[in-house]
């Protein structure tokens, strides 16, 4: 009778455990499906993420490529499709074990030939292998699955360059068969690892990617950019407007499903619309006001510091901005709640608005009233506004400025001479991981413009310790200094931080707001 | 008539040579670097000498421009920069959606300028000849760029009625192709029909004073019948004129309303192209219109001659 | 003048009409700094994107410049524009287009150059070389002037070929005149209606081309005000802040239309024989 009543329990249970895993499954099911439509503001040239810094690139390719480590929500590193990893001999030595059942998008495994091929371009090619690469010995293939880096001399913001939310610094796995075929040149064949593959790309107008079917999820939970993906979508379909209304009334008549950077000005009508949902990115944008540091007057420290003085930083908000509730004022390198933030950043000249001290500090280096050139993209919401604004600032103070507003192609090459422009304004990007993927961090003579003179040498003094030294309290002690030396020297500096809004149709499910945006695991209704 | 057309074609020569010139030497001359912008901001310099060799951009101008010309005499304007492709190719694609919509304006701007250019020449001087020189009159001064986002924010915003912008091809979209077509073409035919409705309301007035016509009147002819059987027949040639004259206009219209409704047509890509150093494909925008532009011409003087033979013998 | 002999007030509605609302367009921006208290280019940016009241009669933008103020500098800037074209291609179209009909020589490698250049549409022209040599009012100046002279150069040239075998001009050449003096005494004279009338198209012309070249950016250099960069920055406020996008606008359609009210009205007035020649 026990017996009976035991068994009889035990088939109720299956049966009902049954039922339940299958009502949960049909939820799962039911969530497949769909072409989802976004609108993006800028087109790029092609989709190669080594061989350019457009961040909109890898934005998009992450779908597509994966890298041995990713970011969590958190910004914890993750191995992605490395399963594990150790670091040998003091720093100079990295064992990295890959995942072996991962499949690419030609149907073969991934292995160390297609780590080995892809990490070697990347040395050669991409913005973050060139920083890597002076400091780098060689990499190694161990057996089919485990690889090895091995170094010259310690290097320690490796592993976080390698995943790098930074302007296309990460790392990823591509086939081999492809590196071979393309080898520095633009690649336009795309066989990666993630879940969505590439269908078609037509330039100016959109890219197309629809699912892997073969897709092989890491086995870790998902979070942003690192642990499960699942693609739920049948296809994903980036659309290019460079309009910003086009992009609101896409989404307001449901043509798309996601718009990126809409007008900050429109939040309060997109609240009050019932299909759609608001997405503010946490202040990771930051305004930087960029001297070129060879030209007089801002070859001189004095002239330079009297710039941050002469700005009325809250009123550039407004004009650069808009509503206070996209920015806020923050003068280290790091927001809050990031490990690296420094609290006294500037202490004494952020956000001190004194034009008599501005004036006596230009007169001090010398300054002969000679017309400032601000060098300001047009395409750009912040650089434009936030150029005007500035040369506003400092007419009013009697300073002449001129202003140069232009198209891409001619900020970009003005920027690179070293005459022919004093000012510029770029958006940095202000979350990272590590200080040493910060833009601000990149080396004396690339963001840091034209810059050489004894206090960038000092400078260059903090970046090389900071290569070396690996203890976190160290290495504060350094990010300490480093600011403290910015805001002294003054090479450029913040202005303020800023969000950017996107719009989202309420039927997407399931949408993480994060620095990039991404459309894995996300559904639709 | 033969030889009249042979000397018309081969006269074509110099201009296009001429016009090949100009296109080639206007886009040269630009500054900004495409090989920094395929690189994004912070490539390094021996990357960009790298690309700029595989280019071919290193060569002398002048080299560059006779090695350019013989290749455009082919049908070859080179590979764009950008567009991973070769330019006639894109140009090929290109041309349908801008061919659309300058066709659809075109219609619009033909029929809307008749109808008020015929009003105002029958009623002339009365009430709705005012009204009529008044709209078109509007329609040569109003911004096309204007007109676009205001006639944008009304019926796609506000009223919802047609996509706020894109297109897609009639292939695809089949008839809805067309809701796509509907206000950038409207947009570019009300500069159309003002010019149309100005030419045709002067034309007709001068024909409705000749002899004939007064003649028909006095027969009892109805003024439907003099108008459509004798005035506006007779009126024909200096308004299509007007139409050839203003069909490249037309097409330079299309630049500007493209890049507003994000139509991949010839003009947003010419626009794009500017922004971001194209050069192969700015040379082949520009020589596109201008070739346009000079084989209407010479149908609408062929027409002439053949309407009007006196005119072969000047 | 010709013209002034020609005119009478009640006859001519057009002109009348049209040189009224010019008159008023001229003095609006001349005496612009009169008539507001604000600067065009100052930000005021805690105070942006405020809607038309008693302090701003057409509302702010999104510095928190005035508006109004905008428009009256704006409109100071076409008319310069538009003026300086003017000048240019009949100095330009003048030049050219006299040697090409006084000297039958030159006159068809002259006509084959004008044919290719007329054979991009002036707009295409200009947006290219804005982009080439960049943004600025004189660029902009230039590359329109450039883009617009042939049509003129071509009329000049039709007028002084219909005029140089006249018999007073053969009469004049027979008592020893020479070439210079018969061009500026007689041809310029007589072929000054169709370039009266042509310049005043050019210059509703220019001030639409330049709007739709500072539009796409390549025109005015900003914060510069113009009609058409104003446009520009409404496009992404147009909906929170429709004011923005109306004002520039209307000005512009305002001004163009009154100068092609007037060339109109002169065309009737000086040549009828005229009516039937393009106005582009």
């Amino acid at each position: 009778m026990k017996k009976k009543l035991r068994l009889s329990l035990i088939v109720l249970l299956i049966v009902f455990s049954l039922l339940i895993s299958s009502t949960v499954l049909a939820q799962e099911e039911d969530r497949f499906g769909g072409t989802l439509n976004t609108a993006f503001q800028m087109s790029v040239a092609h989709l190669d993420t080594d061989n350019s810094t457009d961040s909109m690139i890898s934005a998009m390719m992450n779908h597509v490529y994966e890298g041995l480590f990713e970011f969590d929500e958190n910004l914890n590193l993750t191995p992605h499709l490395a399963a594990s990893y150790e670091i040998k001999e003091n720093g100079l030595v990295y064992d990295v074990k890959l995942r072996e059942d991962v499949r690419m998008h030609n149907g073969e495994l991934m292995d160390a030939d297609d780590v080995v091929a892809s990490f070697r371009r990347w040395l050669e090619i991409n913005n973050g292998g060139q920083l890597v690469a002076p400091h780098f010995d060689e990499i190694e293939k161990l057996d089919q699955y485990n690889i090895r880096f091995k170094f010259e001399e310690v290097y320690a913001p490796f592993l976080n360059i390698l995943a790098s939310p930074v302007s296309n610094q990460k790392f990823v796995v591509r086939a081999e068969e492809v590196i071979d075929e393309f080898g520095t040149d633009v690649i336009d064949r795309h066989v990666g690892t993630g879940p969505y593959k590439y269908e078609e790309w037509v330039p100016d107008q959109k890219l197309v990617l629809t699912r892997f079917e073969d897709y092989t999820p890491s086995p870790r939970e998902g979070s942003f950019f690192a642990g499960e993906r699942i693609p739920y979508l049948n296809k994903i379909v980036f659309n290019f407007i460079p309009d910003a209304q086009v992009r609101v009334s896409g989404v307001q008549t449901g043509q798309f499903h996601f718009a990126e950077e809409v007008p900050r000005d429109q939040y309060q009508i997109f609240k009050m619309d019932q299909n759609i949902k608001n997405v503010i990115i946490y202040p990771d944008r930051m305004s930087m006001l960029i001297f070129n540091n060879a030209e007089a007057p801002f070859d001189n420290k004095y002239a330079r510091q009297a710039i941050a003085y002469a700005l009325d930083f809250e009123e550039l908000g407004y004009a650069m901005i808009g509503d206070p509730q996209f920015w806020r004022l923050e003068s280290a390198l790091h927001e809050k709640g990031n490990p690296w933030h420094v609290s006294d950043a500037g202490s004494g000249i952020y956000g001190v608005y004194d034009p008599e001290k501005a004036k006596q500090l230009l007169e001090r280096a010398g300054y002969d009233g000679q017309p400032l050139v601000i060098l300001s993209g047009q395409d750009n919401q912040m650089e434009r506004q936030g150029a005007i604004a500035i040369q506003d600032q400092l007419e009013k103070i009697g300073i002449d400025v001129e202003l140069q507003l232009f198209d891409r192609p001619t900020v970009v090459e003005r920027r690179a001479k070293k005459e022919g422009w004093h000012m510029h304004l770029s958006p940095f990007i202000k979350v990272v991981p590590d200080p040493q993927i910060h833009q601000g961090w990149t080396g004396t003579n690339k963001w840091i413009t034209n810059w050489d003179s004894k206090d960038s040498r000092q400078m260059d003094q903090i970046f090389a310790e900071m290569l070396r030294e690996v203890d976190y309290e160290q290495r504060y002690k350094i990010v300490e200094r480093m600011q403290a030396e910015l805001w002294d020297s003054v090479p450029y500096f913040n202005i303020l931080d800023y969000s950017r809004l996107h719009i989202r149709r309420t039927e997407l499910k399931n949408f993480q707001a994060g620095w990039q945006p991404f459309f894995w695991n996300t559904y639709l209704e | 008539m033969r030889n009249y057309i042979i000397k018309r074609i081969l006269l074509l020569i110099p201009i296009l040579f001429i016009v090949a010139l100009i296109a080639f030497f206007i886009t040269n001359l630009m500054p900004g670097d495409p090989v920094r912008v395929i690189l994004g901001n912070m490539a390094a310099e021996a990357e960009i000498v790298r690309v700029k060799a595989s280019l071919g951009l290193d060569q002398p101008l002048i080299v560059r421009f006779f090695k350019w010309l013989a290749n455009i005499v082919r049908g070859n304007f080179g590979d764009s920069l950008y567009l991973n492709a070769p330019v006639s190719q894109v140009l090929a694609e290109r041309i349908r959606p801008t061919f659309l919509i300058a066709v659809f304006a075109e219609v619009f701007g033909i029929t809307a300028g008749l109808l008020l250019g015929i009003l105002a020449a029958v009623k002339h001087r009365k009430f709705l000849d005012q009204f009529s020189i008044t709209i078109s009159l509007f329609g040569i001064s109003i911004p096309s760029f204007w007109l676009a986002l205001i006639l944008m924010y009304i019926f796609s915003v506000r009223l919802g009625w047609f996509p706020v912008s894109g297109y897609e091809p009639f292939a695809e979209a089949g008839l809805g192709t067309f809701k796509y077509i509907v206000l950038p073409a409207v947009t570019l035919a009300f500069m159309q029909a003002g010019l149309i409705a100005r030419m045709t309301r002067s034309a007709m007035l001068d024909t409705l004073k000749h002899d004939y016509i007064r003649t028909a009147k006095s027969k009892g002819l109805s003024t439907y019948s003099i108008v459509f059987k004798h005035a506006l027949k007779n009126s024909m040639l200096p308004i299509i004129t007007v139409i050839g004259h203003n069909f490249a206009v037309l097409l330079g219209g299309t630049w500007i309303v493209e890049t507003i409704f994000v139509i991949p047509g010839t003009g947003f890509m010419a626009i794009n192209a500017i922004m971001r150093r194209d050069i192969p494909v700015i040379q082949a925008s520009i020589i596109f219109v201008a070739l346009i532009y000079v084989v209407l011409n010479l149908l609408v003087d062929l027409s002439y001659a053949f309407l009007n033979p006196k005119i072969r013998y000047q | 003048m010709l013209f002034l002999k020609k005119y009478k007030k009640y006859e001519h509605s057009y002109i009348t009409t049209s040189i009224i609302i010019l008159i008023i367009l001229i003095s609006l921006s001349l005496f612009a700094p009169l008539l507001t208290d604000y600067n065009p280019v100052r930000n005021n940016a805690r105070n942006r994107l405020q809607p038309p009241s008693k302090e701003h009669l057409l509302g702010t933008d999104q510095y928190g410049r005035d508006i109004f103020t905008r428009i009256l500098y704006g409109l100071r800037t076409s008319i310069e524009v538009g003026i300086s074209v003017v000048i240019l291609t009949v100095i330009f179209g003048g030049v050219v287009g006299i040697v090409a009909g006084y000297y039958p020589q030159i006159d068809k490698i002259i006509m084959r150059v004008l044919d290719a250049m007329m054979a991009f549409p002036g707009i295409i022209i200009a947006i290219s070389l804005a982009a080439i040599w960049g943004a600025g009012k004189l660029n902009i100046i230039l590359a329109l002037s450039f883009a617009y002279f042939p049509k003129m150069a071509r009329i000049i040239r039709s007028a002084v070929i219909s005029i140089k075998d006249l018999d007073y001009v053969d009469s004049a050449r027979a008592a020893g005149a020479n070439d210079l003096r018969i061009i500026f005494k007689y041809i310029l004279k007589n072929s000054a209606s169709p370039i009266m009338v042509q310049a005043t198209f050019n210059f509703a012309l220019a001030i639409l081309d330049e709007a739709a070249l500072s539009f796409l950016g390549v025109g005015i250099m900003p914060p510069a005000p113009s009609l058409g960069a104003m446009v520009t920055d409404a496009r992404t406020y147009m909906v929170v802040a429709p004011w923005m996008i109306l004002a520039p606008g209307m000005m512009i359609i305002l001004s163009v239309l009154s100068l092609n009210l007037l060339g109109d009205g002169m065309r009737d007035l000086l040549d009828p024989h005229l009516k039937n020649t393009l106005k582009k």
